[in-house]
């Protein structure tokens, strides 16, 4: 097929069944191409359907997507408490990373509208721990022993994804503000109101503000902020093709707790490297241990249950 | 058969009304809606219909001198027209009884 639109339609022919292709894609292509060769006049009349054309087909594709999220009635359900389950767990994780600071912050002399701050300014600091380790346990609880299919691997990337911008989010805006805070009003209770603010450091800047610097710890710290962010992708993976082998709680449990040592052990090593030398993306090497060492389980599961289905959507 | 009562939302109501016993392609329904449809909805919204039974579609022959894929043409259901009249009368019903 040629003419306007077709690379639209190659390109959702590699994602969708037929059925939508059938029904949803070719549809649109027609319009579009009927519209634009019906159009007379200037080319940027032409170009203006054209955009207008390609803007209402992304449109329907992400409206269909969205609709269609979770696949079948089983998978949408795995999905779906893979979701109940990681919220629950990241909040659980974040209450307990939080309270032994928290308790520790009550022995200082502060009054209690400080201690109610002391306590909000500890939570973006729990939050990059809490969500990769909720999701994978999110991840674990929704589905095992089961057959993979394309479907899972994409809600699990869709999840690992959502994970990672919140985990950035949290990185770029809630973690700076959060220890600033925290810094300001400790630092004012021990100096009696003498000390008001202290600079912040390298643990009080976010993204924008490390890029800015150009010291050897900054340029480290950017690019763990980086690995941080995107350590819920290689663990969802991971979690999901070992969640798809294991049956018993156990296992699964004690699975979830090796890898997480696992990673945020490598990770540690992978960062105190860099102060003998080693080499910047040194500090990704963790994420990708774990992303190929997940899509290499996902691919042996689909090996040996051939004929897995479309992404379907 | 699930005990479900069969429901329409705006868009679906609107769609039923334009086609009627005729049959429409998509960015026809749109130019006629008036702007009650949308050239990114209305596929989407034309898909959840046949999958509801209240349209049925099909291919248009392609003639030689459009080029290009061909056209689906939609038509309303005998199912979907009726659903059509039985809200249409208990609106009606409705705003009689309620009616100030």
């Amino acid at each position: 097929m040629s003419g306007p639109g077709s690379w639209l339609r190659a390109f959702a022919v590699l994602l969708f069944r037929p059925p939508t292709i059938e029904r949803l894609i070719d549809p649109i292509i027609s319009d579009l191409q009927i519209e634009y060769n019906a159009t007379l006049g200037g080319s940027w009349r032409r170009r203006g359907v054209l955009l207008r054309a390609y803007c209402g087909f992304w449109k329907a594709l992400a409206i269909h997507t969205v609709l269609s999220v979770g696949g079948g009635s089983a998978e949408r359900n795995e999905f779906r408490r893979a979701i109940a389950f990681s919220c629950l767990a990241c909040a659980i994780g974040t209450v307990l990373l939080a309270l032994p600071p928290l308790v520790n912050g009550t022995r200082l002399p502060t009054g209690k509208t400080h201690q109610l701050m002391l306590a909000l300014t500890l939570i973006p600091q729990a939050l990059p721990i809490s969500i990769p380790v909720g999701v994978c346990i999110g991840i674990m609880s929704a589905g095992c022993g089961r057959t993979l299919t394309r479907r899972h691997l994409l809600n699990t990337l869709m999840i690992g994804f959502t994970a990672a911008c919140v985990v950035w989010v949290v990185l770029e805006w809630g973690v700076p503000l959060g220890n600033q805070t925290f810094r300001d009003i400790v630092i004012a209770e021990v100096t009696d109101g003498r000390v008001g603010h202290i600079e912040p450091g390298l643990n009080e800047l976010g993204f924008s503000g490390l890029a800015r610097r150009k010291d050897v710890a900054a340029v480290r710290h950017y690019h763990l902020l980086w690995a941080l962010s995107f350590a819920a992708i290689p663990l969802a993976m991971f979690t999901l093709a070992a969640g798809a082998r294991l049956r018993h709680p156990v296992s699964r449990g004690s699975v979830i707790l090796l890898m997480l040592f696992a990673y945020y052990v490598l990770l540690w090593v992978s960062h105190s490297s860099l102060r003998h030398g080693a080499p910047i993306l040194v500090i990704w090497a963790p994420n990708v241990v774990f992303l190929t060492a997940g899509l290499m389980l996902v691919w042996r599961q689909w090996a040996v249950h051939t004929g897995a289905p479309r992404i379907g959507v | 058969m699930s005990g479900r009562v069969p429901t329409l939302s705006g868009k679906e109501h609107v769609i039923l009304e334009l086609l009627g016993s005729r049959e429409m392609y998509g960015l026809e329904l749109v130019t006629e809606s008036g702007g009650a449809l949308k050239r990114g909805t209305v596929y989407v919204t034309l898909g959840r219909m046949e999958e509801k039974g209240y349209v049925t579609s099909r291919a248009e022959e392609a003639s030689p001198a459009q080029g290009g894929l061909p056209r689906r043409l939609y038509q309303s259901t005998p199912y979907g027209r009726e659903l059509l009249a039985m809200l249409a009368s208990a609106r009606r019903r409705l705003a009689l009884r309620f009616a100030r």
